[in-house]
């Protein structure tokens, strides 16, 4: 049996809630967003809770999403957008982005960042020179644009899978930088996508995954095509589904009550193979605001800290797995000896109440889907912003 | 001149609020699927469903700072229930003078833009705080809604 208490590390920001996190490419360290809008970044020889942290304010409300693209960062709130370019050894902020808010913010293959608008659409930011402009593209139909992932470089475009709620999950092609934008819409009734995910390999550098809110799994070799995504729904899913995950061909469902880990289901489905249709999944019972994998960690935001995981032998732990819950990662008892030695207990779920929810293939009813050409979107530039 | 002798740009609900006796209408404007430039209540929600999300407003003080209330939908086990046409989960009722019917409508998770005139706010962090101390959210789910995310 392998014990998470062993493993496990609570990271807190002393007079901060952290709302964000997620690996730093400018130090190698994690980065940090918080409640109150500031950035901290780890410093090269430690962590956190050391010494030698770095604060920067860049937003007054709690982040949910940065980006780094070369020398630029990118971070996003509810209510707004800022940008920074790196200096030295910190970086300058510009003013606010824009006079709205995004759902979330990722960093483009080649330069700049694109961000998701709600029902205003995304909002590409592209390097021009040493400065940055920006442009918002909504979608007529009025797209619900929610998540975003950066999937890769495809000849003279740069894909991205979407969730846009009841608009589908998205494949989207942005080709010369701004307007040539093209969108594959997998769109079903009823269907609200509030995650998407990478899953690329080598061999499918453009798959993706999805999650729904009702717990069906969205897998797609290419966004971009038009065929129907093989759809797995999760029977027994506990608590209302929040994020999805990838890790060396594992997925990690994330929802109000814990995390599902459902393995092999991206090696399978890359490979043709066929997908069980019932198994015993382990699920971590957890309650947290959010979860992030990061540098070969599970991070989740519990109680306004981080709780990680180690997953970096998660292959050796899922080929020891069995099919018991109890023997997957160490059994909830032992992520409560875990947790409860940095003083916090966000585990509701006792062992003797937790029953491993099942996951079964199922196939839907997709209308076909359809390849929106550019001149059916609306766009508006806005003003070109300099950074200082 | 009271509410009950005025016209209104929606069918007033025949009962009053249980704590400020305060009168409702239901502003076509939000319960026009064709109408794309005001945020729509779920079609399928009934107006008594939609008052009672006002009344429970109104009883809980769930208040801005400039007065207006703040309401959801839950469901069992914690669930925030969907309760627009654009997954919307917070409707906003906008302060009202005395005397006068309010009304409401699905508010957006993020700030949006200007349109017709106006910038749209998601619900402020004080209504957001007012409904974990109600128990109405949990506070993982008031930091994903101060987040700009479903919860």
């Amino acid at each position: 049996m392998l014990h998470i208490s062993q493993t496990s590390q609570l990271r807190q920001i002393h007079g901060q809630e952290i709302s964000w996190v997620g690996l730093s490419p400018w130090t190698g360290k994690m980065c940090y967003g918080t409640e109150s809008g500031a950035l901290v970044f780890a410093p090269p020889n430690g962590d956190i809770d050391g010494n030698g942290s770095r604060a920067v304010n860049i937003l007054e409300d709690p982040i949910n999403a940065v980006a780094f693209s070369g020398e630029y960062i990118a971070a996003t709130s509810r209510n707004s957008i800022s940008l920074g370019r790196r200096i030295r050894d910190g970086f300058v902020l510009s003013q606010a982005f824009g006079d709205f808010g995004a759902h979330q913010v990722v960093a483009r293959p080649r330069g700049g960042f694109i961000a998701t608008l709600g029902t205003d659409g995304i909002l590409l930011i592209n390097p021009k020179g040493e400065d940055l402009e920006g442009l918002t593209v909504g979608f007529e139909d009025r797209a619900n644009f929610y998540r975003i992932a950066t999937l890769a470089s495809r000849g003279n475009a740069e894909v991205f899978a979407c969730a846009a709620r009841g608009s589908g999950f998205l494949g989207l092609s942005i080709r010369g930088g701004s307007l040539e934008t093209s969108v594959t819409d997998h769109v079903r009734p009823e269907i609200d996508v509030i995650d998407v995910c990478s899953i690329s390999s080598s061999d499918a550098p453009l798959a993706a995954a999805g999650l729904d809110r009702d717990g069906t799994i969205y897998l797609a070799k290419d966004v971009r095509d038009r065929v129907h995504p093989q759809s797995v729904k999760i029977t027994g899913l506990t608590g209302t589904p929040y994020t999805i995950l990838c890790l060396k061909g594992n997925i990690f469902v994330f929802t109000s009550l814990g995390m599902l880990i459902v393995p092999n289901l991206v090696h399978d489905f890359l490979a043709g193979k066929p997908i069980a249709e019932e198994a015993s999944l382990p699920f971590m019972p957890i309650r947290g605001a959010e979860a992030f994998i990061a540098n070969d960690e599970l991070l989740f935001l519990v109680d306004g800290k981080v709780l990680s995981f180690d997953l970096s032998n998660i292959s050796e732990q899922i080929r020891i797995y069995s099919g018991s819950a109890n023997s997957f990662l160490g059994t909830p008892q032992s992520y409560a000896s875990g947790v409860t030695q940095g003083g916090s207990h966000p585990l509701s779920t006792s062992a003797s109440d937790w029953q491993p929810p099942t996951i079964r293939p199922l196939r839907t009813s997709y209308h076909s889907p359809v390849v929106v050409s550019h001149d059916d979107w609306q766009t508006a530039p806005l003003h070109p912003y300099s950074v200082a | 001149m009271s509410s009950s002798t005025e016209t209104y740009p929606g069918p007033l609900h025949p009962e009053r609020t249980d704590r400020n006796t305060y009168q409702y209408f239901f502003y076509v404007k939000h319960h026009n699927p064709h109408n794309k430039d005001a945020s729509q209540w779920l079609p399928e929600l009934s107006h008594d469903e939609e008052f009672q999300i006002f009344n429970q407003a109104d009883v809980s003080e769930i208040v801005g700072a400039n007065g207006d209330l703040f309401g959801l939908r839950r469901g069992p086990e914690e669930q925030i229930l969907i309760l627009g046409t654009d997954k919307q989960m917070i409707a906003e009722f906008p302060h009202t003078d005395p005397g006068r019917a309010w009304h409401g409508y699905p508010m957006w998770p993020i700030r949006k833009g200007k349109t017709a005139g106006r910038y749209r706010q998601p619900t402020p962090r004080e209504a957001l705080k007012k409904m974990k101390e109600a128990g109405w959210i949990t506070e993982n789910q008031r930091k994903r809604l101060e987040a700009g995310k479903d919860a």
